[in-house]
């Protein structure tokens, strides 16, 4: 049988282990007398191999075995057979989880509601805050002064349109308010006539009507775009 | 002594000393092999912990006929190790810090001074080097000369042919007497 380098590397735990068949262990005695480097290895592993075996095995960490146990004591049995896609049902079922879901959602609602804009680190300051809370205000009190402003435009337009010439046939008992100071003396106006010519009386009403609320839809839609608008720019 | 197998019956059936007593006898074992293969311990006794909570997990699947309990413990052991090691490898690719292991080994206290000092240097530098061995010769390597295990046992563990596991022991330990010898270590 002939014995090469490769076969003393492919069977060196043989060679070691001494599981050579005899006629092996003979190809492999005559190849190494005359090979310097398979017999060096075989002496270094062989020697490697002895001192590891002499590597006694590490001392665990002292009270690992407690930590374990006691880590595994806290499972409830039940919870041994859950495995799979269902595993992490158990870890969200607890009404603690539940409360604490809801807290946080809870709290970062506030904080984002407070702070207005997360798009900087920035704006957890308190200086930040103190801003955006200021900047709040103002835009509250613009709105609103914005809003007194849109019906007093109303009110102009609608008294415009009730100084409109009256048709021939309708009696006036009462004076047409001239100006815009006076549209709260039109409903008892209206009130006071109800049956001499209704149709007219009741398209011009739903013409001041329509036009009112076109007005406060426009005023409105532009606020908010003011509004928008006066959030996003820093 | 009850054998594991007894114990892992009474486990089962909600006795909590055995459980102990399981854990107790076979962490120093899981303890060792996952310090070998990461030479971390605080990793190890994680890794140690992670095991023993898998095991009491899925303790209903072990059957005896099919081998003895430290055997499938050790496969158990064996696959969080290669779980973590895929898990980690993007960290160690981007920390090389991680190719150069702590050693945290400490002093046993059946061990006399001298003895201990002797048994960490050589653990120490079979540590450094086995550090430097693919995984897979490296738990070949540890399985077979760090546990003591045979090969009928090895191969079980690494589900692959005895041939291989032959194969890869052989691999290992020219590899690793390879880095001793450029660590400057000779045999004596």
């Amino acid at each position: 049988m002939d014995w090469n380098c490769t076969l003393t590397e492919e069977r060196l735990s043989d060679v070691l282990d001494g599981a050579l068949v005899p006629e092996e262990q003979g190809a492999f005695s005559a190849h190494s007398v005359g090979c310097e480097r398979c017999t060096r290895l075989v002496a270094e592993v062989n020697e490697l191999v002895t001192r590891m075996h002499q590597i006694p095995l590490l001392d665990e960490p002292p009270f690992l075995a407690s930590r374990i146990v006691a880590v595994t004591r806290g499972i409830p049995a039940q919870e041994r057979r859950t495995s799979g896609w269902l595993a992490w049902i158990p870890a969200i079922r607890p009404a603690r989880f539940a409360m604490g879901a809801i807290t946080l959602a809870t709290s970062f609602m506030i904080v984002f509601h407070a702070v207005g804009s997360i798009s900087h680190r920035t704006a957890f300051n308190p200086a930040s805050i103190y801003h955006n809370a200021n900047r709040h205000v103002h835009l509250t009190y613009a709105r609103g002064v914005k809003f007194v402003n849109d019906l007093r435009v109303v009110y102009v337009i609608q008294s415009r349109l009730s100084s409109e010439p009256q048709p021939v046939s309708e009696p006036s008992s009462a004076p047409l308010p001239q100006h815009e100071s006076a549209p709260q003396q039109r409903p008892p106006d209206s009130e006071t006539r109800p049956n001499s010519r209704p149709a007219p009386r009741m398209d011009r009403n739903n013409l001041r009507s329509v036009t009112s609320l076109a007005i406060l839809m426009v005023s409105s839609g532009t606020q908010a775009l003011l509004h928008e608008t006066s959030r996003s720019v820093p | 002594m009850q054998p594991d197998a007894q114990l892992v019956q009474l486990c089962l059936q909600g006795d909590g000393p055995s459980w102990e007593e399981l854990v107790r006898r076979h962490t120093g074992r899981v303890y060792n092999l996952c310090y070998r293969f990461t030479g971390n311990g605080t990793v190890a006794e994680d890794l140690s912990q992670e095991v023993f909570l898998r095991v009491f997990r899925t303790l209903g699947s072990y059957q005896s006929a099919q081998g003895a309990f430290a055997t499938w413990l050790t496969s158990v052991t064996r696959n969080l190790l290669v779980d973590h090691y895929r898990r980690t490898r993007r960290d160690r690719l981007t920390d090389s810090i991680d190719a150069m292991p702590q050693f945290e080994e400490r002093p046993s206290p059946t061990r006399a001074p001298d003895s201990w000092a002797q048994a960490t240097e050589l653990s120490g530098q079979v540590q450094q080097a086995l550090a430097r061995l693919s995984p897979e010769l490296r738990e070949a390597v540890i399985l077979r000369d760090l546990q003591g295990l045979d090969y009928g046992e090895i191969r079980v563990i690494l589900q692959v042919a005895e041939g291989t596991v032959k194969s890869r022991i052989n691999r290992g330990r020219i590899e690793l007497a390879r880095i001793l010898g450029e660590m400057g270590v000779r045999p004596a």
